[in-house]
Order: C-alpha cells, then sequence, then structure tokens
C-alpha cells in the first residue's frame, strides 16, 4: 500500500511540474518523476508481501511455486520501461539543448510561436 | 510469404548499422538506407499480396523466443495488418525518396536511423499481438518521432518537437499504466489471449476503467480534440516531408491499434467514445481550419479532422448492434478513407516541401507556372475533400449507406463538416489558381507518385463500389468518360481536341439514341445530347486560348449529364452529380476572373449535393419510382441539391458570377442545359417524393413561391447588371424560376409549361450565350457600356439575339411566348392568384432587360475601339443560326415540341390527360382559352411583308444619314461628342425599387461565412500554444474520460 | 378567310380614322380647358397626310427603318385581336387567334420595335425616352395585372370572348361593378398606358424632346402616329371588353370607347407631370392597393 501511494503521489508530483512549472527544465525533471512513479506503481502491482523473487533454484520454491513468488512479469516490463524512460529522457534533455541554444532560454512562455 | 518479424528485425539492425557506416560512407549509407526500405516495400507487399491473392489464408502468427503466446511475446499479421504494413512502408519508401532528393538533413546518419526507426516502430504498433510489446513500439515511434520533428533544428520544429514530447510522454505513461492494468485483471498480455478471456469475463466497472486508461493513452496520440494542441504544432512546426510520414503512416498505425484493441477488449462504451471525441474532432476541427492562413496547420487541422473521421467510422465498425454487412461496408470505407487520407495528405505536404513561404497568400497564383504541381496538387485536394472519383468520395458513400438511420444525425454532422471541408479547401485551392505565381521546386516524383496511386486507387474503388452497392453504372458512359481522361492525357491541339470531341458526341448520340424514348429520362437525354453537341460545335472559333484540360472536363460534364439522365437510382444519379459538379467546377476556374466565383460555385453545388445525398440516405429505397414516405424532410432536402444547380433563390448568389466569369465557351452549357438537369432532378423529386406526402400541396406552393420569387428578383437584378454575361446569368436563373414554379404547379398544363420552357430557355439562352461569347470574342469586353452599334458590324448576330430576346421577353409569334401562355393558363386554372400576379409582373420587368441588351450591344453609337469589330466566327454563326431556325419554327409550330411533351406526360400517372388540345381555327386549347400560333406567325409575318411593302413603295426617298448625323439639343454634335447612352439606363427607376434590391440574401450568405469564421477563430484561441496549458486539457478530459465513459453499473 | 381579312382591314382603317379622330378631339378638349380654341378635330388627319406626302426621310439603320412598321404592326395587330362586338363575325376580328395573354403580350411588339429604331438613331434622348418608358410600364403593369388575374380567376377564362360573355345580363354585371376596385386600378393603369400628363414621362417634350421619335420625321412619323392612334383604340376596346361588358353592336362599341378615352382627358388636364419615381412608386402603392381589394376578396372566396 505504501508503495501505491508513494507511487501516485510521484505521478501527481511528476504532473504538477509539468502542468504548472514554467521552465522547460523542470517540466522534463516532471516528466521524469512520472516515469519513476509509474514504475515503482508496477512493481508494487507484481508485489506480494512477505513472497520472494521468481527465482527456482532455491530449494523451497521447487514445490507450489507459484504461491511463493511475486508476479515476474511486471518487474521484467518495468526494466524495459526504466530503460525506455531513459531514453525518452535523453531525447527530451537534448531537444531542451538545441531549444536553449537557439533562443538562450528555458521560459516556456518564449516557446508558443505556433499556435491558434 | 515474409516473415513479417524479418521486417523488424532487419530494418532494427540495420538502423544501427547505417549509424556506423554513415561514419565511413554517407554514400553507402544512402544505398544502404534504401535498400533496406525497398526490401521493407517488398516484403510487406508480398505479404498483403499473399492475403489478396488468397495465397495466405490464414493470419500469420510469429512466435519469438521460443515462448509459445500466449506466455512469448508474438507478432500477428492478418490481412488488415498486412495492408497496413505495405501502406506504412509505401509511405516512408516515398518520404524517404522526397528527402533523399531534396537532402538529407546533416548529420545525415542520424536522419536515415530515425527514418528506419519510425517505420519499424510503426510497422511493429502494426504487426505486435503483445500489448506490452506494442508499447515498446510506440515508444520507439515516439523518440523517433520526437527526433524527426527537432531535426530540422529550427525554434519551430524544436518547439514543435518538445511539445509532442511532453504530450507523447503523458499518453505512453497512459497507456503503459493501461497495459499493465490489463495484465493485472487478466493475467495476460497476448492480445488474442486476453480478447478471449474478455469474452468470458464478467465486464465489471474496473475493467472499463482499465481499458480506458489505455484508450486515453490512445486517443491523445490519435489527436481528438480537444487534446490535439501538440499534434497541429506538429504538423505547423515540424518539416513537411516528416510530417507526411508521420500522417501517412506512424498515425495510421495508431489507429488501426485503437480499432483491434476496441475489438479485443470490449469496452462497452467504445461507441459512444469514438461517436464523441471523433464526431467532435472532426467537425470542430472542419470549422477551425476555416481561416486558418498558414498552410501547415490548416492541412494539420485537416488530418485531424480525417483522423475525427476514421475514430467515428471504428465506432461503428464495432458497433455489435449493426447488421453485419453494414460492418463490412464501414470496414471497407476505413480501408478506403485510411489510403486516401495517407496518400493525399502525404503527398500534399511533400507538395508544401516545395514552397517555400508558409503563409497562403504565398501560394497565390502557383498553379498556373506549374502544371505538373497543379495535377498534384487538385488531384490531392480533390481526393481528401471527397470529389468522385477519388477513393474518399466511395470511402463517404459507403460509410454513409452503412450507418443506420437511427444514426441519421451522424450523416448530417458528417456531411457538414465535408462542406466546411470544401469551404476552406477550395479556398486554398482558389489562391493557389488566382492569378501567375513563381515556380516553384521541382520536387515532385513522390507526390506525382502518391496522386498516380490515388487515382487508380479511385477507379478500383469505383468498380467495388458497384459492385456493392448493387448500382450497375452504364458501361458506355464509362467508357466514354475513359475516352474524355484519354485526351487530357494525350493533351492533343485544341482542333484536334475539339474534333474528337464531336465525333465522340456524335458516337454518343448514335449509341444512345434507342435511350431517348417518349420518357422524362429521354426527354433530357435528348437535350443534353443535341444541346450539348450544338454548345459543343460553337466553341470551335476561340478553342485556341482555352485550357488544354477544357474539352476533357467539358465531355466529362456532358457525360455526366447523359449518367444523370439515365440514372434509376438515386445513388446512381447522386455519383454522375457530383461528377457533373466537379467537372464544371474545373471548367468554370478556367476563366481569368472566375476564381472567386468558382470557389462560391464549388461550395453551393458541394452543400447541394450533400443535401441531397441525405435525402437519398434517409429514403427508403434507391431506385427512381414512386416512394412512400412521409414528412417533408426527405422531399426538402433532395430537391435543395437541385434547386442549387437551378440557382433557385436563396440558393442562387453562387449563379452570376459563375455564369459571368466561366470560360465564354463554357457558359452556354452552364445556362442552357446544366441548369435543365436542376430540372430533371427537381421533376423526379415532384414526381416520385413530393406526389406522395402528404403536405405535397403545401410544399409545392412554397417551391412555387420560390420559384416565382427567383424569377422576379433575378430579373430585376438583371435591369441593373452592367456585364453582358451577368446579365443574361440573372435572366437565365430567373427563367428557371419559371420552370420550377411550372413544375411546382403539378397539373398537366403546368408540367407541359415546364418542359416547354426548359426547351425553349436552352434554345434562346442558348443563343444569347453563344451569341455573347462571339461578341466577347470579337469586342473583348463583356461590359456593356463598351460595346454599342454593333448592328452594323454582326448583322446575323443581331438578327439573332433579336429574335432570342423576343422569345425571351414572350411576345408572340417566337417560341417563348408558348412557354408563357401556357404557364400563366396553368397558374390561372390553379388559382395562385398572388403568384401568377408576381409572374406577370416579372416578366413585365424582363422588357426592361431585354431591351437593354439590345440596345447597348447593338444600338447606338458604335465605339472607336470596336470599328473593326467583324461578325462572329462561322461556327458561333452556324450554332446562332439552328437555334434561331429553331426558335421560329417552334414559334410557328409549337407543337413540334409539344407533341413530344405530351408523350412524355403521357406516360405520367396523372398527367395524362394534357388539359390541352389542338383545334383548327383557335389553335392551342386549354380549358380557359385558347391561342392560334401558326396564325399568329403567319398574321405577324405577313402584316409585317405588307406593311414593309407598302411602306417601301409609298415613303418618301429615303436618305441614310450618318452615326451622328442626329440633332440633339438643336445643334449638329461634333464627332469627337460621345452620345451613346449605355451605363446605368434604369438610373431612375432603380432608385425606386432601391429597397428591392437591397442584396439581402448575399449578405446572409456572406454573414454566415464570416460569421462562422469569427467564431472559429475564436475558438481556435483555445490552442494557447503552452505546453502547459496543453498538458492541463489533456489531463482533463482523460478525467473526464475516465469518469463518463467507464460505464459504471 | 379571305372574308375575314377583308372586313379586319375595313375594321383596321376604321380604327386608325377613329384613333385620329380622338386625338383630334383630345387636342380640341385640352385647348379649351386652356382657354385657346385649338386645332380643328381633323388636326390628326392633316398632320398624317402631311407627314405622309413629305418628300424625303432620313434613315439611321435597318431597325430605324423598321421602327414605323413595327409600331403599326404592334398598334393594328393588337387591334385587330381585340375583338369589338363578340359573336359579330364581322367585328370580332381575328379574336379567334388568341386569348388575353396573347393580347397582353402582343401589345409589348409595337412598342420594343419602335424602341428598337429609336435606339438605333444615336440620338440621346432615345433611349432615355425608351428607358422610361419600359420603367413605366413596369409600374402601370402592376395595378393592370391584379386587375385581369382577378377577371381571368373569376370568369375561368384566359378568353376575352368568354370574359365579355361572364358580363351579360344586365349593366350590374358588368365587372366595372362586380369587381369596382379591380376596374379602378386598371383604369388608373390606363392612365399610364396612354402617357398622358401626370404620366407623360415618355416623350416629355420640355425635357428630352418627345424622347424616342425624336429623330422620326415624314412618312416614318405619320405611320408612327397611325400605329399610335390605333393602339390607344385598341387598349380602350380592350378595356371596354373587360371592364364595361363588351358591345353588342357598333353603336355601343363607339360609345362605352368614347367613354373610356374621356376618362384620362379629365386627369390629364389638370394635374403637372410626375418624375419618373413618383409615377412608379404611385402605381405600385395606390391603385396596387385598390387592385388588392378585389384580389384579396376573390382568394378568401374561393
Amino acid at each position: 500500500m505504501f508503495f501505491f501511494a508513494s507511487s501516485i503521489a510521484l505521478i501527481l508530483i511528476g504532473l504538477y511540474a509539468v502542468l504548472v512549472k514554467r521552465n522547460i527544465m523542470k517540466m522534463v525533471i516532471g516528466l521524469s518523476i512520472m516515469d519513476t512513479g509509474v514504475n515503482i506503481l508496477i512493481i508494487s502491482l507484481g508485489f506480494i508481501r512477505g513472497k520472494t523473487a521468481p527465482i527456482i533454484n532455491a530449494k523451497d520454491l521447487l514445490v507450489r511455486t507459484s504461491s511463493k513468488v511475486v508476479d515476474p512479469v511486471p518487474q521484467a516490463l518495468v526494466l524495459t520501461a526504466i530503460v525506455i524512460g531513459v531514453a525518452v529522457t535523453a531525447a527530451a534533455l537534448s531537444i531542451v539543448m538545441l531549444m536553449y541554444s537557439k533562443k538562450k532560454s528555458l521560459e516556456i512562455e518564449e516557446y508558443k510561436e505556433l499556435k491558434w | 510469404m515474409v516473415n513479417p518479424i524479418l521486417i523488424i528485425a532487419i530494418t532494427l539492425a540495420s538502423a544501427f548499422f547505417i549509424g556506423i557506416l554513415q561514419v565511413y560512407s554517407k554514400l553507402w549509407a544512402k544505398v544502404f538506407f534504401f535498400l533496406v526500405l525497398i526490401f521493407d516495400f517488398v516484403a510487406a507487399g508480398a505479404n498483403f499480396y499473399g492475403f489478396l491473392s488468397g495465397k495466405i489464408t490464414s493470419p500469420i502468427l510469429v512466435k519469438i523466443g521460443g515462448f509459445p503466446p500466449p506466455i512469448g511475446i508474438n507478432l500477428f499479421v492478418g490481412k488488415a495488418e498486412a495492408a497496413m504494413g505495405f501502406l506504412i512502408f509505401t509511405i516512408t519508401l516515398l518520404g524517404a525518396y522526397h528527402l533523399a532528393r531534396r537532402g538529407i538533413p546533416e548529420p545525415q546518419g542520424k536522419a536515415m536511423v530515425l527514418f528506419l526507426l519510425l517505420s519499424l516502430g510503426a510497422a511493429g504498433i502494426t504487426f505486435t499481438g503483445d500489448f506490452f510489446n506494442l508499447f515498446v513500439f510506440i515508444e520507439i515511434t515516439s523518440i523517433a518521432a520526437y527526433g524527426l520533428v527537432a531535426s530540422a533544428k529550427t525554434e519551430k520544429s524544436l518547439e514543435a518537437a518538445f511539445k509532442y514530447m511532453v504530450i507523447g510522454s503523458i499518453s505512453s505513461t497512459f497507456i503503459l499504466l493501461g497495459v499493465v492494468f490489463l495484465y493485472k485483471a487478466t493475467g495476460s498480455l497476448n492480445m488474442l489471449d486476453i480478447a478471449k478471456k474478455v469474452k468470458t469475463f464478467p465486464l465489471t466497472p474496473v475493467f472499463s476503467l482499465i481499458s480506458l486508461v489505455f484508450f486515453a493513452g490512445l486517443l491523445i496520440e490519435l489527436e481528438v480534440f480537444p487534446i490535439n494542441g501538440w499534434a497541429l504544432d506538429v504538423y505547423q512546426g515540424a518539416d513537411p516531408v516528416v510530417v507526411a510520414v508521420l500522417t501517412g503512416a506512424a498515425v495510421k498505425a495508431f489507429y488501426l491499434i485503437f480499432i483491434k484493441a476496441g475489438g479485443y477488449l470490449a469496452l462497452p462504451s467504445f461507441f459512444q467514445l469514438s461517436l464523441i471525441f471523433g464526431g467532435g474532432t472532426y467537425l470542430v476541427s472542419q470549422f477551425l481550419a476555416w481561416r486558418q492562413r498558414d498552410v501547415r496547420r490548416l492541412l494539420g487541422y485537416s488530418s485531424v479532422a480525417q483522423l475525427g473521421l476514421l475514430i467515428l467510422s471504428a465506432g461503428f465498425f464495432l458497433n455489435n448492434s449493426l447488421p453485419s454487412s453494414s460492418r463490412h461496408f464501414i470496414a471497407l470505407a476505413i480501408v478506403l478513407f485510411v489510403f486516401n487520407h495517407s496518400f493525399a495528405k502525404s503527398s500534399l505536404f511533400l507538395l508544401v516541401d516545395n514552397v517555400e513561404t508558409r503563409e497562403m497568400e504565398g501560394w497565390k497564383g502557383i498553379l498556373k507556372r506549374n502544371p505538373l504541381f497543379k495535377f498534384i496538387f487538385s488531384t490531392s485536394v480533390f481526393s481528401i475533400t471527397g470529389v468522385p472519383p477519388f477513393p474518399g468520395f466511395w470511402a463517404k458513400l459507403l460509410l454513409i449507406f452503412a450507418i443506420p438511420k437511427e444514426y441519421a444525425w451522424v450523416v448530417g454532422l458528417i456531411l457538414l463538416g465535408a462542406v466546411a471541408e470544401i469551404v476552406y479547401y477550395f479556398r486554398f485551392y482558389r489562391i493557389a489558381s488566382d492569378g501567375e505565381g513563381e515556380k516553384v521546386k521541382k520536387n515532385l516524383a513522390s507526390p506525382l507518385a502518391a496522386s498516380l496511386i490515388l487515382i487508380t486507387g479511385g477507379g478500383v474503388a469505383w468498380s467495388m463500389f458497384s459492385g456493392y452497392m448493387g448500382i450497375m453504372f452504364n458501361s458506355l458512359i464509362i467508357v466514354f468518360l475513359m475516352v474524355a481522361a484519354a485526351i487530357y492525357i494525350f493533351g492533343f491541339s485544341k482542333p484536334l481536341q475539339w474534333t474528337a470531341s464531336l465525333v465522340l458526341l456524335g458516337y454518343g448520340i448514335y449509341r444512345f439514341l434507342p435511350s431517348m424514348k417518349a420518357n422524362l429520362h429521354g426527354f433530357f437525354l435528348a437535350l443534353v445530347f443535341f444541346g450539348g453537341a450544338i454548345l459543343l460545335f460553337a466553341t470551335y472559333p476561340t478553342s485556341k486560348r482555352l485550357s488544354w484540360s477544357f474539352y476533357p472536363a467539358y465531355l466529362v460534364v456532358i457525360f455526366s449529364l447523359v449518367g444523370i439522365a439515365l440514372s434509376t437510382s438515386w445513388l446512381n444519379l447522386f455519383v454522375y452529380w457530383e461528377l457533373m459538379s466537379w467537372s464544371s467546377f474545373l471548367l468554370v476556374n478556367m476563366g481569368k476572373k472566375a476564381k472567386r466565383a468558382a470557389w462560391i460555385y464549388a461550395i453551393f453545388s458541394s452543400a447541394g449535393a450533400y443535401s441531397m445525398l441525405a435525402g437519398i440516405y434517409l429514403l427508403p429505397k434507391l431506385s427512381i419510382s414512386k416512394i412512400g414516405v412521409t414528412g417533408v424532410l426527405i422531399p426538402v432536402l433532395l430537391i435543395t441539391g437541385f434547386l442549387v444547380k437551378m440557382a433557385t433563390s436563396p440558393l442562387h448568389i453562387w449563379a452570376r458570377d459563375a455564369y459571368g466569369e466561366s470560360p465564354d465557351e463554357f457558359t452556354p452549357l452552364l445556362s442552357g442545359i446544366m441548369s435543365k438537369i436542376g430540372v430533371f432532378g427537381s421533376a423526379l423529386v415532384f414526381l416520385y417524393v413530393i406526389a406522395n406526402i402528404s403536405s405535397g400541396p403545401a410544399l409545392r406552393y412554397g417551391l412555387a413561391w420560390l420559384g416565382v420569387l427567383t424569377a422576379f428578383f433575378m430579373t430585376l437584378l438583371a435591369v441593373f447588371q452592367e456585364d453582358l454575361k451577368k446579365l443574361l446569368a440573372y435572366s437565365s436563373v430567373g427563367q428557371v424560376g419559371y420552370i420550377l414554379l411550372g413544375l411546382a404547379i403539378a397539373t398537366p398544363l403546368g408540367w407541359n409549361a415546364a418542359l416547354y420552357h426548359t426547351v425553349d430557355h436552352f434554345i434562346f439562352k442558348g443563343l444569347l450565350f453563344v451569341a455573347a461569347a462571339g461578341i466577347i470574342y470579337r469586342v473583348g469586353t463583356s461590359y456593356l457600356p463598351h460595346m454599342g452599334g454593333l448592328i452594323r458590324r454582326m448583322p446575323l448576330t443581331f438578327l439573332a439575339v433579336l429574335i432570342a430576346i423576343i422569345s425571351l421577353a414572350g411576345i408572340p409569334p417566337m417560341a417563348g411566348f408558348a412557354g408563357k401562355w401556357l404557364l400563366y393558363s396553368a397558374l390561372i386554372e390553379k388559382q395562385w392568384v398572388f403568384i401568377t400576379v408576381v409572374a406577370f409582373l416579372a416578366s413585365t420587368l424582363a422588357f426592361l432587360y431585354c431591351f437593354k441588351i439590345l440596345h447597348t450591344v447593338f444600338l447606338g453609337q458604335l465605339q472607336d475601339e470596336n470599328k473593326n469589330a467583324r461578325e462572329v466566327p462561322f461556327p458561333i454563326a452556324a450554332a446562332e443560326t439552328i437555334l434561331l431556325v429553331a426558335t421560329v419554327a417552334i414559334g410557328a409550330f409549337p407543337r413540334l415540341l409539344l407533341d413530344p411533351i405530351n408523350k412524355v406526360l403521357n406516360k405520367i400517372p396523372g398527367m395524362k390527360n394534357s388539359g390541352l388540345f389542338y383545334e383548327k381555327t383557335l389553335g392551342a386549347v386549354s380549358k380557359l382559352g385558347h391561342w392560334n400560333a401558326l396564325f399568329l406567325m403567319v398574321f405577324t409575318v405577313g402584316s409585317f411583308i405588307f406593311a414593309l411593302i407598302f411602306f417601301a413603295l409609298t415613303s418618301a426617298r429615303v436618305r441614310e444619314v450618318k452615326q451622328l448625323d442626329v440633332g440633339y439639343a438643336g445643334e449638329v454634335p461634333r464627332q469627337v461628342e460621345d452620345l451613346h447612352f449605355g451605363y446605368d439606363l434604369y438610373a431612375h427607376f432603380r432608385r425606386t425599387v432601391k429597397w428591392l434590391i437591397y442584396p439581402l440574401v448575399s449578405k446572409i450568405w456572406k454573414g454566415i461565412y464570416e460569421w462562422t469564421g469569427t467564431f472559429a477563430e475564436v475558438l481556435r484561441r483555445f490552442y494557447t500554444g503552452n505546453i502547459n496549458t496543453y498538458a492541463a486539457y489533456v489531463i482533463l478530459i482523460s478525467i473526464l474520460i475516465l469518469h463518463f465513459f467507464a460505464g459504471g453499473k | 378567310m379571305g372574308v375575314k381579312i377583308f372586313y379586319a382591314f375595313i375594321a383596321l382603317i376604321g380604327g386608325i380614322a377613329y384613333g385620329l379622330l380622338l386625338g383630334g378631339i383630345s387636342r380640341k378638349i385640352t385647348a379649351r380647358m386652356q382657354n385657346r380654341r385649338g386645332p380643328t378635330v381633323f388636326q390628326n388627319f392633316i398632320d398624317v397626310w402631311k407627314l405622309f406626302r413629305k418628300k424625303t426621310a432620313i434613315s439611321h439603320g435597318v431597325m430605324f427603318y423598321l421602327a414605323p412598321i413595327f409600331r403599326l404592326l404592334g398598334g393594328a395587330g393588337t387591334f385587330l385581336l381585340v375583338p369589338i362586338v363578340v359573336g359579330n363575325f364581322y367585328l370580332s376580328n381575328f379574336s379567334f387567334g388568341g386569348d388575353l395573354i396573347v393580347i397582353m403580350y402582343f401589345m409589348v411588339m409595337g412598342c420594343l420595335g419602335m424602341a428598337l429604331g429609336a435606339a438605333e438613331s444615336g440620338h440621346p434622348h432615345a433611349p432615355i425616352g425608351v428607358t422610361r418608358g419600359l420603367a413605366q410600364m413596369a409600374g402601370q403593369e402592376l395595378p393592370f395585372i391584379i386587375s385581369v388575374v382577378v377577371l381571368m380567376i373569376v370568369d375561368k377564362t384566359t378568353s376575352v370572348e368568354g370574359i365579355v360573355m361572364a358580363q351579360q345580363g344586365g349593366i350590374l354585371h358588368w365587372h366595372i361593378f362586380t369587381y369596382p376596385f379591380a376596374a379602378i386600378a386598371a383604369f388608373i393603369s390606363l392612365l399610364g398606358m396612354m402617357t398622358s400628363y401626370p404620366f407623360e414621362i415618355v416623350m416629355a417634350p420640355q425635357e428630352i424632346a418627345i424622347g424616342p421619335p425624336t429623330e422620326f420625321s415624314s412618312t416614318f412619323l405619320s405611320y408612327m402616329f397611325s400605329g399610335r392612334s390605333v393602339f390607344a383604340v385598341a387598349k380602350y376596346v380592350l378595356f371596354m371588353d373587360l371592364f364595361l361588358g363588351g358591345a353588342t353592336n357598333l353603336l355601343w362599341a363607339f360609345l362605352k370607347t368614347f367613354l373610356i378615352f374621356l376618362w384620362p382627358l379629365f386627369i390629364t388636364d389638370v394635374f403637372p407631370r410626375f418624375k419618373l419615381e413618383q409615377s412608379v412608386s404611385f402605381f405600385w402603392t395606390w391603385p396596387t392597393l385598390i387592385g388588392l381589394i378585389d384580389l384579396l376578396r376573390i382568394y378568401i372566396v374561393r
């Protein structure tokens, strides 16, 4: 439950940054936080208190395995999601860098040329 | 069959290999890049062909990593996926080729890698059978897209990329959450497995909520209103080539997964969701584009709108309550829509890439100097706006007729949006074709390929459509249309084109002679053929200055008219009707100053056609025969389409300029025959629809008023018109108003009058317009005050015009009188007192402009600049003579025309006893009165000749004097004095009727246009350009979606 | 048929003569009212004869040459299509040729022909006069149409003979009494048709030097004069047939047409001239409204 709550909180913090912050760098940070929040949420969905990692090598796991381990799939998913998140953040940062090199500003108000 | 995993794996591997390769050799990297793309194209094509030809019968399932599904990741490629894959790689190849010809932006390798990744991601989205895998491919596509959008490295593109990135991240967060929740709920990630489970699963609100999270993410990617600000900014800011691939390929992959997921997850509110978001996006975006001046953003709005239509169709496609045949049609419509939009929009964006300026004003006249550009541009615009025979048209028809009647309002919405679409696209078209613009870059191979694909697709769609809707298109007409197209393609010299057209028409007459039976269809068929032949004949002398597409378009108009006249099904009629409208739009647009007129013409005729289509949609059956309907809605919708072509008030405002500014060679057809096909349609509506409804009499009375008021006001406006062709235009419209009145009377006598006037109006107005063409050719202007005194220069034309005018004015003994007599007899018999009075008054007013034509053109003083004008060229003179003889002959023997009409009417139940019989001395006798045409002719001509001889014998010695030899205010005017009274002849009368000629109707229409535009412009401010706001919209709308569509039970 | 033509010819000569005589009478009456002696009542005959005997004439072209013929044709043709004495073989003229609608449209021919000839003269006053005339026509036609439509609808016929027949059986059956408002409208409209003061806008001698015919002279003018005279008579006869129950013999015809002839005369000599705007506005208001009373009546009663 704690994980669940904290992940939701992280997502909301990230959203807050995206919605309210006027600095594009902060928005990217917000996206990253949101991403982390989602990852934790995924993990927490697969997590079952008191159970162990689904590595079948351990002896006591050989019988009635499924009742003793957490769901492995979310963890696998999260790995991928983290990688993707990193890639997106990298792409975002490079875009922000280029934007800054053009206008020397990180203010979102400066980037309203495209509208209507 | 090519294993789809190969496509993905090879592309992925190559993408990174190219990155390395290009460090060593840029050229080889490029070659390799194309090799990969071509491989993808061929492989995807082979798969698609496999499905099409039936070699592959079941979907291709690919297991990955040795795990069988549902545990392992798998690819699932069915027919739809194969088709989409082929589409994606075709568009990508076109885009990449375009990019390579233009020069791939530096660093070259990066762009190529991103390109490959984008296409691979899109293909992955299409092919994958696993939800988490889907997420991965979505991310690959998105990251590649961010990079590509940013790759132009301008301020605009970077801004767009950033916005795209922010919203894209939110969207993928939603999708990821949705996928994980799905896993949590079903314990599976495999699409088919989940679909299987969902079927047996209790569809709880919680599960709906879970799918909704996923769909919310997809809807953001699908650019629905109002969470599409980012998308519009991308369309506007990014490199057009990138946008072409994005909108043509990547977005379509998202759309496919939207449909698939909709099917798999069986979301109960999917229908409502797609109806509201798809329909809303479609309608709103079409209007938001109205005042848009940035071309790229305009196309962006259009893309968004088309996507909205697709989402809407998806909702219907997945609605289980629809009969499976309807859903089949909708699936076809979706395929056609996707195909149409992908190629047309990509082609347009690639064209945009050839033009420096972003502002629409910078496109001014761009088509004139760039013929190939013009071809591609026209094709693409026509395809997107759904002009036949392009695929978009058939898609629209298929979709509309598959929508069940209880969703009729959706059809209305679609058609309304379609009209709005035509308004802004053809404003764009108008600007691009107006005047002489600059030359553009010539990177046109890819868009050309796209437009050729579109044309082919249109042809295929047409043949498919005939099969599906069970409509037989007359194969002969199709052949003739193809010959017209061939004339266009081979572009012979103008005289040869003229000859070919005439021969074709002659052959057409020969072949269709058996169809010219004594019924309404045959009657109008004969009018179209013989009238068209005469008018076509008269175009010869000026043919050299015509556009090379004039004769092909002319032929298409004529053969579509033939098609309309022969139609036995309303839908068939509609197809030809649209074909006729659009080919005539092209013809009108050929006039030098006709661009604005053509635009308005396009709007009105398409709005009319769509209204007609709505009526046809509501009809219980499609065949043109007695139909039992109730209510006035259907007849009103149907007849509106025809009234537009007849330019009945208040739908007339297109007519003045379209008639006045269209090429002189075309106007006779526009007035003489095309307006009559509107009469044909109205007659069908009166006969088969209005006759059977209980409120028929009231409706007829209303239409009669419309007709007579049209006659009155148009006549009044003609009186004050200073341009020959515009004057004739108003006159023509007014006369057609009489025809409508005759039809609305709906007694045998009334229909006699209407049909008689239909032919007769063709004769005299055709003559007048043909003569006008000749006069304008000789004089070089159609401005009446610059003419005058031409009687000495062109006596034959004067005689012809004089007789035509006498006929027009309805003065016996010429043919026109019979129409008047029949009409008034019918009116008095019907006892519509007020209408009769207005009709009489209108025809009295017609004398005013009749005199004006004769006076300002032929009489009075000859202007210096016209001193050397000669008689009109021979073919025009010949056409004049033919029509002149016809007028006189029918004047003396009206039964030449009335007998066939009677035969026609005898076929119509209720019209059998025409109420007209013939007696030796009294001539034609109705229940009310009589008139002896032959006697009047003999009497008039005889007395005239007698008086003339008597006069010549008895009169004083006559001395011819020079023009200026007049006693003016007691003195003889000097040679330089211009005494010609040719401008504003009725100034005094205008002051009297000022309140009657206030341009109320055009002000209202203009007001509607302006206010809609202003409203759209204000509404557009909604897209603030601020990414915070966009994100807020996204969150807000997602919450609303989750709240309202969870279907909580 | 030959007999018919012969009698029609006689009637035509009579019509022209009667028209010229009426013209003379009107000139005389006007003169008397203005306290002048005035010309003899036969002055118009003298004028026509004088013009007819002129040795030379000028022409401005074909239409100009044909204008007098059109004028005469229009006048005479109208006269011959209107039955003078209904049912009388000799005096029903060529009324079998057509009904009221035919006559109404035939009436335009003469005007149009003359207008074209006048316009060809190149004299600016001519087209000015013509356009005035046409506009005035649009004005005066409205009340006339209203009353004619009333008659055609109540009598359920468009034939002049039919309308005459419908009025038989006593003076109170005349349309002037059965449909007085329609008749009033038509008779006001007649003032415009005769282009007499206050509607003397077309010729307007003081302003545009008699407008359309201004360039015509000698034989041309004599023809036009005759045409105009017989045209006037045709209109009187038409009004007689429409409103005064037609005529059962020639005497009645003379009497009734003379009465109709007198009506504009009473108005003419005591009014100044309208401007065209005023004229059209007048016709489109008062006589129209008056005519509408009867139109509404039949609309409701029907």
